[in-house]
């Protein structure tokens, strides 16, 4: 084998070892963005999840009975019926 | 070429083969343990290189919910983020502590004393949202971490009932009680680490996953509980009692509805399962049950009540006034402890205990709450002379006013005590229900018809005796009014102002009941009869309940139970509600369901009472919220200060009585409450 066709199969060598580490290398970093990129959805998703709960928890405090008599009291200036006042009729709904 | 020979060469050669055989035993060493490392030890050190490598840690489970008998959420578990802070990785410590300030809303003192120093790490008091430390992210020298954590979104609603939970384990209440189904397992799982020690992305095995916890269901229904809640207080808060409790349940199954307690401004204890008082004269049906079921007395019976006092094994036991000769019905609807007492000694020790004993009383009732009191009820071997009288009025036992609401429920059931049940169910996390709470009978207290025979006495309380503060228009009431000394420690009755348990309670509707009421007031200032302060707060809760949109009432039964109502309002969904814009200001609510202030300022006048019976004249004075010193019995011949003086609710009022002209019979309606004499005027007795 002449010097010229040793030092081609070294290159060749190199280049495929060069190549594979790139390769290896490029996988990993994308492989970590992604799992970066996993992670930052997950939070988000967290953050919104804790936004979605805050909001049923207003929602509870704004369906509160307390919360909606006093607001018809301040608003319209209703009071709840007094106990005369209510009536029930024989085959009305429950 | 120079050759060495002879001597010299020897010792070099010597030396080479030290030196080569030095190499040797040191090579052989080597390879003796790296043989020891790879094959002997191989296992440890494997496991120490994955210590370093691999990173194992506990996965809390979710908690089970607590959730009401509508499915509505009382407990629920969601993720914080604890924040950690090392101080000594801080790049810029003013921009860490702004952060810390801006985005977690806590002090600057704080955020700069946990972004300062030079200690390895420090813990930012408190649990923060996602959103909260979403902006903390990325900052050098920040580490969060996720946590479950307990949220109640009704906020204080229920706390004592509902119990809290500290460190990931259930403290008081329904969390401690029911810790080992709402916890859960722990799982496991493994991360995987670079060479500084922080975790690879996605590196995250899950060794085995965390088992969540079971919902579990209950049976009260939290509108009906904020509702017993919001009277509570606005009674405690108006007759100025240092506490109270409100108990309301379902007679037909044993179902609590809601479960209330306030303790000096606070809701976080729970008295009304493990605080036990002397029930007074609410105890008065059971006896009348007891005389009625072993056939001792009818309801006509009569015994004479005398001058409303009567001494016996030198004790004076005492009413209101004089009473004369009562029925067993009349003694129950005036409350009359002399009479309940004459007619108790018509029973043996054995028939009392065992009445007593068979409405549960000196027993726990088995809700599943931690702490519960089983109340006192000696045995006969242990009584005194006078025990069957007390007893017979509600002194010498102790009850809690869960079991007072029970053993009443058996009344208002067909004498069937009913199981306390509080939990409806438990759902496993796919939401199936894997365990029950039925309604189980514990024995029947007394045969039906003795229940039946005692609702119409009851309903008289209500109508013209001493619970007529509940009376409502619409639909009849059963009820009992009781009151009773407090006791301090060591059991002793404490002898200040206004020391006084009140009580009552009440069944909804009288003939077909479907809710059960029960109150205790501790200590109220002023009017402290349980007529007068305890009975408001059952009709305001029944008030309110009526119109409350998901109360679990059968609308259609009370359409039915409802008695003539004279002028009925012209029925509409929401026409009576909107009624209010009339002429008459919006009243504040729920001031507007429990009685007014007396007077200006608590001012007020003397009435003028003189040619009226005891009785009437009482029931006046309570009403106006004074207390009263009776001289005598009879007619009121003048009170001290005089008609007409001014007066401060709370202020004493002696009546004075003596021979006038005989007035017309007073009416039924107009008899006043044998509850107060004899807690006034015999201190350590009463009923």
């Amino acid at each position: 084998m002449s010097a010229r066709a040793r030092v081609g199969r070294v290159v060749v060598v190199l280049t495929l070892y060069a190549a594979a580490l790139t390769v290896v290398a490029w996988r990993q970093s994308t492989t970590r963005e992604t799992m970066e990129e996993i992670g930052r959805l997950s939070r988000a998703l967290a953050v919104a999840a804790d936004e979605r709960e805050e909001l049923a928890r207003d929602l509870v405090g704004l369906e509160q009975r307390s919360w909606v008599v006093a607001e018809a009291a301040r608003r319209l200036g209703l009071r709840p019926p007094r106990e005369e006042e209510v009536v029930f009729t024989p085959g009305g709904s429950q | 070429m120079i050759g060495l020979h002879g001597p010299r060469e020897r010792t070099l050669r010597l030396r080479r083969r030290f030196l080569l055989l030095s190499w040797v035993l040191v090579a052989a060493v080597l390879i003796a343990r790296a043989a020891e490392v790879q094959l002997v030890e191989r296992s440890e050190w494997a496991a120490e290189a994955l210590a370093q490598h691999e990173k194992s840690r506990i996965v809390p489970p979710a908690r089970g919910r607590i959730l009401d008998r509508n499915g509505g959420e009382l407990a629920v578990s969601h993720m914080r983020a604890a924040v950690g802070i090392a101080p000594r990785e801080i790049v810029d410590r003013e921009a860490v502590a702004a952060a810390l300030e801006k985005h977690l809303g806590i002090r600057p003192a704080t955020a700069r004393r946990v972004s300062a120093g030079t200690g390895s790490w420090n813990v930012v008091p408190g649990r923060y949202s996602m959103t909260q430390v979403e902006g903390l992210r990325g900052l050098k020298g920040v580490y969060l971490e996720d946590e479950p954590s307990r949220l109640y979104p009704r906020g204080g609603l229920a706390r004592g009932l509902l119990g809290v939970v500290q460190d990931g384990v259930g403290r008081g209440g329904i969390e401690q009680s029911m810790d080992s189904v709402l916890a859960g397992q722990n799982g496991r799982e493994i991360v995987v680490r670079d060479s500084h020690g922080r975790e690879i992305p996605g590196q995250v095995v899950v060794v085995q996953p965390p088992v969540a916890g079971r919902d579990v269901v209950l049976t009260i229904d939290q509108d009906v509980q904020a509702i017993a809640e919001e009277m509570l207080l606005a009674a405690i808060d108006s007759t100025g009692a240092r506490g109270g409790d409100l108990v309301i349940t379902d007679p037909r199954t044993g179902e609590i509805l809601a479960l209330t307690s306030v303790v000096d401004g606070s809701n976080a204890a729970l008295s009304a399962v493990n605080a036990t008082y002397e029930p007074g004269s609410t105890i008065k049906p059971f006896t009348t049950a007891a005389l009625l079921r072993y056939g001792i007395a009818s309801l006509s019976d009569s015994v004479d009540t005398g001058e409303g006092s009567w001494w016996t094994h030198g004790r004076r036991i005492t009413d209101v006034g004089r009473g004369g000769w009562m029925t067993l019905h009349e003694v129950i609807r005036e409350s009359s402890n002399v009479g309940i007492a004459k007619f108790a000694s018509l029973m043996s020790r054995g028939q009392q205990y065992t009445s007593l004993r068979d409405f549960g009383f000196g027993t726990p009732t088995g809700l599943p709450l931690p702490g519960e009191a089983s109340g006192i009820l000696r045995r006969p071997e242990d009584w005194s002379l006078l025990s069957s009288h007390s007893l017979s009025y509600g002194y010498e036992l102790s009850v809690t006013p869960v079991q007072m609401a029970m053993a009443f429920g058996a009344l208002a059931n067909d004498g069937l005590l009913m199981e306390p049940t509080l939990i409806r169910e438990v759902r496993d996390h796919d939401g199936v229900p894997v365990r029950f709470g039925r309604p189980r009978p514990v024995r029947r207290a007394v045969p039906s018809w003795v229940a039946e025979a005692l609702t119409p006495v009851l309903v008289d309380v209500v109508e013209e005796g001493t619970g007529t503060r509940v009376r409502m228009s619409s639909y009849r009431l059963a009820g009992k009014s009781g009151t009773t000394r407090a006791t301090g420690k060591g059991g002793r009755y404490e002898h200040e102002q206004g020391a006084y348990f009140a009580s009552f309670w009440a069944s909804f509707p009288a003939d077909d009941p479907q809710l059960l009421f029960f109150v205790r007031m501790d200590r109220p200032q002023g009017a402290y009869y349980g007529g007068e302060t305890a009975a408001p707060v059952i009709r305001a809760t029944i008030e309110t309940l009526l119109s409350a949109r998901q109360a679990p009432i059968d609308r259609e039964a009370l359409a039915l139970a409802a008695r003539h109502v004279p002028n009925p309002p012209p029925p509409g969904p929401l026409v009576r509600f909107a009624a209010a814009i009339d002429d008459a200001p919006p009243e504040p609510w729920p001031a507007a369901s429990v009685p007014p202030p007396v007077g200006g300022a608590g001012r007020m006048t003397v009435p003028a009472l003189a040619g009226t019976s005891v009785r009437v004249a009482l029931r006046r004075l309570h009403k106006l919220g004074l207390r009263v010193r009776l001289e005598g019995g009879g007619m009121v011949r003048a009170t001290v200060p005089g008609a007409g003086a001014e007066i401060a609710a709370g202020d004493t009022i002696r009546v004075l009585t003596g021979e006038v002209a005989p007035p017309l019979p007073a009416r039924a309606s107009e008899a006043g409450s044998g509850d107060p004499v004899g807690a006034a005027e015999a201190p350590g007795r009463g009923g």
